[in-house]
């Protein structure tokens, strides 16, 4: 596109559309400028006269006439009504239900904040350090030398019982050697002793293909129960019944979330949809 | 969240009307929608076929834009109605714009329609009247010609009168950019009407 054509190439046009439109701060020192540039150069005044005259003949450009009646009709309505579950996912998205916006983010925030809680302590070196002792002394010799593939490590902590853990050894090595050889899924109960709490009833536990020394333990990890009945070892179900707590907050932390992130989803699909 | 119903806060009896149509057609009273549409039709439509020079375009997009502001009713938040429809009106504008570059049509087909032009008043000078009608062409064929940021911040500055902040808010840039398009717009136009510049002078 051509340049509007100055006598004096230094004279900026941009400046003098500013003040055809009125933007200058009188006084200002663009304003002093392009006042002086108007008053110099006649090409500028020109301009600035051009300007003022396109913007008058602008605004009195008569309305183009409408050739359509844009109302609508009911067939119209009907179609652009959402109806079925796109017409209640859309409720969420009109201002009364503006209270979901930040419902939705709380929600969220205390699901996060409840798995974070719930998980970091897990995750610090005492806990860690305490996964190969538990395996020593629940499993025994015959699967001692999984041990380091951190299959049982990840299952549970150990309770750092010496009692206990002489206690279980010699009954746990022999359940635990014949559960090797137990077929995929198979579930071996072991003759334990009644356990404090909630352990009670558990017992030597294999779940998973293959052999220890090469399936997955999905299952809380092999228990002997002691002869006196106490110190049950079964810690892997410690963690996740005993140790109600932690187990319980990671559930309802989780449904938090999922109700947060499902709430927000809803709304933006509402905005969308509406 | 402003409260999108009438309240003895809104002292303008437009906005107070605009309201409560508005709270009735969102209640499903179509009539009290299709009452919004005759107010703000021919408005609405003048403000895209200011943007989008061709006519049956222009048409299309201000349905498109009343069918999006019925779908959008819920989502009304309060405020200024014709504002609310204006913006929509000028999403649906550039929408169609973008739509024109894709499919290039016809470039001005306004200028060949004789309904563009306004009746005369009757007092009105023979003469004059075919220099205002000449200038009127002219200036639309520029318009026609300027980049469409450019003639979308003309048209809803000089023709609609609203403000750099209102246009801004409706177009979705920043102040700067509203003032710079309608200051190079308009040097644009006058580089394309320098040889006609005299039906201007008048």
């Amino acid at each position: 596109m051509p340049s509007n054509a100055h006598v004096n190439p230094d004279h900026d046009d941009e400046l003098v559309a500013r003040l055809a439109v009125g933007d200058l701060v009188a006084g200002s020192r663009d304003d002093l400028r392009a006042r002086a540039q108007v008053a110099d150069c006649p090409a500028c005044a020109e301009l600035l006269a051009d300007l003022r005259a396109i913007a008058v003949a602008t605004a009195e450009l008569p309305a183009p006439r409408r050739t359509r009646d844009f109302r609508l009709t009911e067939a119209d309505a009907a179609r652009l009504r959402p109806a079925g579950w796109r017409g209640l996912v859309a409720r969420f998205g009109s201002p009364s239900f503006g209270f979901t916006r930040p419902l939705a983010a709380g929600l969220a925030t205390l699901g996060i904040a409840g798995l974070l809680f719930a998980t970091i302590p897990l995750g610090l070196p005492g806990a860690a350090s305490l996964a190969p002792e538990r395996v020593l002394s629940t499993v025994g010799n015959s699967v001692g030398s999984q041990d380091s593939s951190g299959a049982y490590a990840a299952t549970a902590p150990a309770v750092p019982s010496p009692a206990a853990s002489a206690a279980a050894a010699p009954v746990a090595a022999p359940q635990a050697s014949a559960d090797v050889r137990a077929p995929t899924g198979v579930v071996t109960p072991a003759p334990t002793a009644p356990a404090a709490g909630e352990s009670a009833g558990s017992g030597v536990a294999v779940e998973g293909g293959g052999t220890k020394a090469t399936g997955p333990t999905s299952a809380p990890a092999p228990t002997a129960g002691s002869g006196t009945g106490e110190a049950p070892t079964d810690t892997g179900s410690r963690e996740s019944t005993a140790a109600g707590g932690p187990s319980a907050l990671v559930v309802v932390s989780i449904v938090l979330l999922v109700a947060g992130i499902g709430l927000g989803a809803l709304r933006i699909a509402a905005r969308r949809l509406g | 969240m402003e409260d999108p119903r009438p309240s003895a806060a809104v002292d303008d009896p437009a906005q107070r009307r605009d309201l409560i149509l508005i709270q009735r057609a969102r209640e499903g009273d179509l009539g009290a929608f299709n009452d919004l549409v005759e107010l703000y039709q021919d408005q609405l439509f003048a403000l895209v076929a200011r943007m989008v020079p061709d006519r049956d375009q222009a048409s299309d997009a201000v349905q498109e834009a009343f069918f999006s502001a019925y779908r959008n009713l819920a989502g009304f938040r309060g405020g200024s109605v014709r504002s609310w429809l204006n913006r929509i009106c000028v999403n649906a504008a550039m929408d169609a714009q973008r739509a024109r570059r894709r499919r290039p049509v016809q470039p001005y087909p306004e200028l060949e329609d004789e309904s563009w032009q306004p009746p005369a008043g009757e007092e009105a000078d023979p003469e004059r009247q075919v220099m205002t009608a000449e200038r009127e062409r002219a200036l639309t064929d520029a318009l026609a010609r300027i980049t469409d940021d450019q003639r979308a911040a003309i048209v809803l500055f000089d023709v609609q009168g609203y403000d750099y902040a209102e246009i801004a808010d409706m177009t979705g840039v920043s102040l700067g950019t509203v003032k710079s398009r309608i200051h190079r717009g308009r040097l644009a136009l006058r580089v394309l009407l320098e040889d006609r510049m005299e039906l201007f002078r008048g």
